[in-house]
């Protein structure tokens, strides 16, 4: 049994998009809440699977993109709490007895994203400063020392001026957010952009407020570009990134 | 807005790295009778890594995913 996220038990969702292993994915009821959810096959989706595919990403990004796609067709009409993956559950009843005693957490981070989604903002450097000391025709050593001591030190200025802006974008998408929080920047390997990543941030913003978040993402992009910055926005994401309590997920995950 | 200086894939596939961080390194947790700890969870970051990233990077890359303090 595969759980992709709650919704209040009062949500008109029926239909979803195919599960996992294009399993139909259904709605089971508890209480005042409601876990959408699909059968997994027997054979090739539980823990042992899970353990001897925790390198195999082609196995894993299957799964991750089908538990996305149910969630993120869920968040277009109803407040959906994701779960982290994997979660399994035995059978339905053990779903219900998890679901029951965490129901107090769960209604609070329904309460905290309802009505609002996730916008994600990165921003990149793509200038890099040319002026260097090995640059220079140099005539003596102690020169060359004099040209690269002066090249430190304006590139940590210039460094803690980026950290600066970087971190004014941050507060000022955050002005018209109900939360915000920067993530650790991805590196490029995994980013995909040759582009030092300089902010990873997420956002998230009530639907009265959409329009005027992605209208300040426009202006502030705009403005970057002659700053040799490039922003970059996606969403909006079921939101990932407001309904966990990290410290209370990681001493569940290692009890 | 100029459409240059803003990327946007409302409508496009999801970046991988973007996904895993979210689906592995976001969402709620309520304890189901089967959890893959931690050290498995790290397991899977460092598969990606592998998969995307040439060996003698990996090694001195930081951990994705991982929330500032």
């Amino acid at each position: 049994m595969h759980a992709y996220g709650i919704i209040g038990a009062d949500e008109p969702l029926t239909q979803f998009p195919p599960g996992i292993a294009d399993t139909s994915v259904w709605v089971f009821g508890v209480n005042s809440l409601a876990a959408i959810v699909s059968l997994l096959p027997v054979e090739g989706f539980g823990v042992t699977d899970w353990e001897r595919n925790a390198t195999n990403v082609g196995w894993l990004e299957r799964i991750a993109r089908q538990h996305h796609e149910v969630l993120q067709y869920a968040a277009i009409t109803a407040a959906v709490v994701p779960l982290r993956l994997p979660s399994l559950y035995g059978n339905l009843e053990s779903l219900r007895e998890t679901l029951h005693a965490a129901s107090d957490r769960v209604e609070r981070a329904l309460g905290r994203i309802r009505g609002r989604l996730e916008w994600a903002v990165k921003v990149y450097r793509t200038a890099e400063e040319q002026n260097s000391a090995a640059n220079t025709a140099s005539t003596s050593g102690r020169d060359y020392l004099l040209a690269r001591s002066r090249d430190l030190s304006a590139r940590s200025t210039a460094q803690e001026r980026l950290r600066e802006q970087v971190g004014e974008i941050h507060d000022a998408l955050g002005q018209v957010s109900a939360e915000y929080v920067a993530n650790q920047p991805q590196d490029a390997v995994l980013s995909g952009h040759r582009e030092q990543m300089l902010l990873n941030g997420a956002y998230l913003v009530s639907l009265a407020d959409q329009a005027r978040f992605l209208e300040l993402v426009g202006e502030i992009a705009d403005d970057c570009l002659a700053r040799g910055l490039l922003v970059e926005v996606s969403g909006p994401w079921p939101a990932y990134n407001f309904t966990g309590d990290a410290e209370a997920a990681t001493r569940e995950a290692i009890k | 807005m100029s459409d240059a200086a803003v990327e946007k894939w409302s409508d496009e596939q999801v970046a991988l790295v973007d996904l895993i961080d979210r689906v592995i390194g976001g969402g709620v947790v309520i304890t189901g009778d089967l959890v893959l700890g931690v050290a498995g969870v790290d397991l899977v970051y460092l598969g990606l890594r592998l998969v995307l990233a040439p060996a003698h990077e990996v090694e001195q890359s930081v951990p994705l995913g991982r929330r500032l303090a």
